[in-house]
């Protein structure tokens, strides 16, 4: 079986893609010779060069502008932005220009952007260098947010999202990086939009988000020990949402934990709780619950960063709270 | 288009201002960019041009030179040749008006407090905010949890899970005590309270057992050669990856023709309640299985929407839970029909129960292979008895007979009802 890490398996999506279309280029800081911060584009450089390579001076929001522009005029553009927090620096062009295109132009024109590159809490990486933030471009029209969990589905979900023709966020985060997985030789597409149940159970859901599916599967083997069976929903895309998987889940157990490394107000697991209390009330039998990380800026201090965000026993904990309601 | 000409804002926190004097005169023709009048703020005097270009029409109560006039108010308008100005007072415009000074302003002192608490950001307002130790602008910063706010139950809570249990199981919550954390009645509660171990073995029993005097029940049989369908049958099971999915047995494929015969026989998909037929466009069927735990219905939904492998699929994970006592309230009622399938223990006849909600129940016997006459020959063909349980306050003996018979006729050649 053909084991790649998640880094390998985004990279080997990308060289795929890059020698199938030759409009897809890749523009960020470091991604030239030297192959990306995060290794995102070793030995791309020495196949296609600086053309499809180019190597930006800091400036996120010269270089995402200059990507929305160029999707316009045809090329299908990969932002390596190499952190979501210096991303931010684009959010003006984002939020009015990428996002917006293709309804002020009534369709004629397009924007096959691909935004790529890490976020998470991890590794005393500080305050400016741990951010999550996708509620933020989950809230705007116009953006695709994908946040993939394994190198198989990180792999097919690049390959998607640089073939699509809206702009889409493609978030790895750090604690997914070094991770192993099977990822098979023959070409194969990971669709937006849909969920996976990775682990089925009976006495309550679990909606993780990214690395806290690999977190909340933990805790569900344990929990397995103490006799409850938990039900862990990986969405893989966060827009658009796949709610259906969602809503078949909690109309069997009744009861719902969203757990999200992002903070609370207007997150994920809100969007989650609202959609499923309008669309599936009669079927809960306990207050959906949310465990996010705590509602401050990253921690540089190691003991610190390692109680903002959730662990297994506290993901276990929240369960067992949940079937206690 | 009449545009109206507004007091400016010459100052960020300028809210008064005195007007000076006008530079032309009512009815003058005015050019974009020519000042119009002069006014005066906090700080300084200055010359207001003129955005648009128009005949000025001044309001009959505008401001005398030297009155203090409120920032937005409406001075006049400028119109074109043909038009009149409106009528009305001189009065401060509203965020509709065009203003030719800037807008928004932070002067909500609650939404500074939200803002305070929120980000710990400084605001257009610095001055009026406190700066606390972080610690306390960090317990602002936490939503929801530390509310003081706390409901006050009136009677004992309920889940709307809970709720749905108990409207399906005829259980009155009313009376149970919860076992959730506030004292909440879940699921469970009903569940434990309809006093039987599965309590939908329980309400089907009693439905059941009641519809022995209520209903009045009839049993018609007849005897179907299903020869070709269990060559059908045998025909899937040969075939090799059958989408991957799981080969129908003939159970699924009666399932879809007694569905496709209630189609046609709508007054067999009936339910009698408080003395009146109602009858139902819907067509789910519960197919009845013997378990470990005693008789189990689950409900397939939506049959005639369904293909014979959907409900293969379905029918062979309900049983399965079934089988393990994992079926919900939702998964054991709402058929309008019921099928029975007691060959597979050797039983060919049977007088059914009726379900309280639905007007009839079809039994199938096992399937034998047997001489049968086909006109003066002997041949061997496979058969199944087919027996149906009607309640005759529904349906009367003649078109009970003509459905069974339409079920005989559907479930002897497949091939040609399963296309319908």
């Amino acid at each position: 079986m053909r084991e790649l890490t998640f880094t390998e398996a985004v990279r080997e999506a990308l060289a795929e893609e890059m020698a199938r279309d030759p409009m897809v280029f890749v523009v960020g800081e470091g991604v030239g010779a030297r192959g990306g911060n995060f290794n995102t584009t070793s030995g791309l450089y020495d196949r296609y060069g600086a053309m499809r390579l180019r190597d930006t001076p800091i400036s996120e929001r010269g270089f995402t502008t200059l990507c929305t522009g160029a999707a316009l005029a045809g090329a299908r553009p990969v932002v390596d932005f190499m952190m979501v927090d210096f991303e931010l620096d684009a959010m003006g062009d984002l939020i009015n220009q990428a996002a917006k295109m293709q309804w002020m132009s009534n369709g004629r024109l397009k924007m096959p952007l691909v935004l790529r590159g890490c976020m998470g809490i991890l590794g005393s990486a500080g305050a400016h260098h741990s951010g999550n933030y996708y509620p933020l471009f989950i809230h705007i029209p116009g953006f695709r947010v994908v946040v993939p969990t394994t190198p198989y589905d990180a792999k097919g979900l690049l390959k998607t999202a640089i073939r699509s023709d809206d702009p889409v966020l493609f978030l790895e985060h750090r604690g997914l990086l070094g991770m192993k997985g099977h990822v098979p030789q023959p070409e194969y597409l990971v669709p937006l939009g849909e969920a996976i149940v990775r682990r089925a159970g009976r006495d309550a859901t679990v909606v993780a988000v990214a690395h806290m599916v690999h977190k909340s599967l933990q805790a569900a083997a344990e929990l397995e020990k103490e006799g409850v069976s938990v039900e862990v929903v990986d969405p893989r895309t966060l827009a658009p949402l796949d709610m259906d998987t969602i809503l078949k889940s909690v109309h069997s157990s009744g009861r719902l934990l969203i757990v999200d490394e992002d903070y609370a107000p207007c997150g994920v697991g809100a969007e989650i709780a609202a959609q499923v209390m309008e669309r599936a009330f009669d079927d809960l039998d306990a207050p959906i619950s949310r465990l996010n990380g705590a509602f401050v800026p990253a921690p540089y201090s190691p003991p610190l960063e390692a109680v903002v965000v959730p662990s297994p026993a506290g993901i276990a904990q929240a369960v067992r709270n949940l079937l206690a309601e | 288009m009449a545009f109206p000409i507004t007091f400016p804002r010459l100052g960020w926190s300028m809210e008064t201002g005195q007007f000076v004097e006008w530079n032309k005169h009512d009815g003058d023709s005015v050019e974009q960019g020519e000042i119009l009048f002069t006014a005066e703020g906090d700080k300084a005097v200055q010359d207001i041009e003129s955005m648009e270009s128009g005949i000025l029409r001044i309001l009959p109560d505008s401001p005398r030179p030297g009155e203090e006039v409120p920032v937005g108010t409406v001075l006049g308008y400028l119109v074109r040749a043909d038009e009149a100005a409106p009528q009305g007072a001189v009065r401060a415009a509203t965020d509709n008006d065009i203003s030719d000074a800037s807008g928004a302003r932070l002067s909500d002192t609650t939404t500074v407090v939200a803002l305070r608490g929120a980000t710990g950001a400084a605001t257009a307002d610095a001055a009026e905010m406190k700066e606390g130790p972080p610690g306390e602008q960090c317990k602002d910063a936490v939503l929801h949890r530390q509310s003081g706010y706390k409901r006050t139950p009136s009677q004992n809570a309920i889940s709307p899970r809970a709720r749905r249990a108990a409207q399906a199981l005829n259980v009155d919550w009313t009376v149970i005590k919860g076992s959730g954390r506030t004292g909440r009645i879940v699921e469970q509660d009903i569940i434990e309270a309809s006093q039987a171990p599965m309590a939908g073995e329980h309400v089907a029993i009693a439905n059941m057992q009641e519809s022995g005097t209520t209903p009045v029940s009839a049993m018609l049989s007849s005897e179907a050669d299903v020869t070709e369908l269990v060559e059908f049958q045998h025909r899937l099971d040969l075939f090799p990856t059958f989408r991957g999915e799981t080969v129908p047995q003939h159970i699924d494929f009666v399932v879809k023709l007694t569905a496709t015969a209630l189609g046609q026989h709508p007054e067999m998909n009936g339910v009698f309640m408080n003395d009146t037929v109602i009858t139902s466009d819907e067509i789910h069927i519960a197919v009845a299985a013997y378990t470990a735990q005693g008789l189990r219905v689950p409900v397939i939904r939506g049959v005639l929407l369904k293909s014979v492998c959907r409900i293969a699929d379905e029918l062979r994970q309900l049983e399965k839970r079934a089988q393990r006592g994992q079926l919900d309230t939702n998964e054991m009622h709402g058929a309008t029909f019921t099928v029975i399938d007691l060959g597979t223990h050797n039983v060919d006849t049977f007088t059914g129960v009726i379900d309280l909600s639905q007007s009839a129940v079809l039994g199938l016997g096992r399937i034998v292979a047997k001489p049968v006459a086909h006109g003066r020959d002997i041949v061997v063909r496979d058969m199944m008895s087919l027996s149906l349980v009607f309640d005759q306050r529904i349906v009367d003996g003649g078109h009970a007979a003509h459905f069974l018979d339409t079920i005989r006729r559907y479930v002897e050649q497949p091939n040609v009802f399963l296309a319908i």
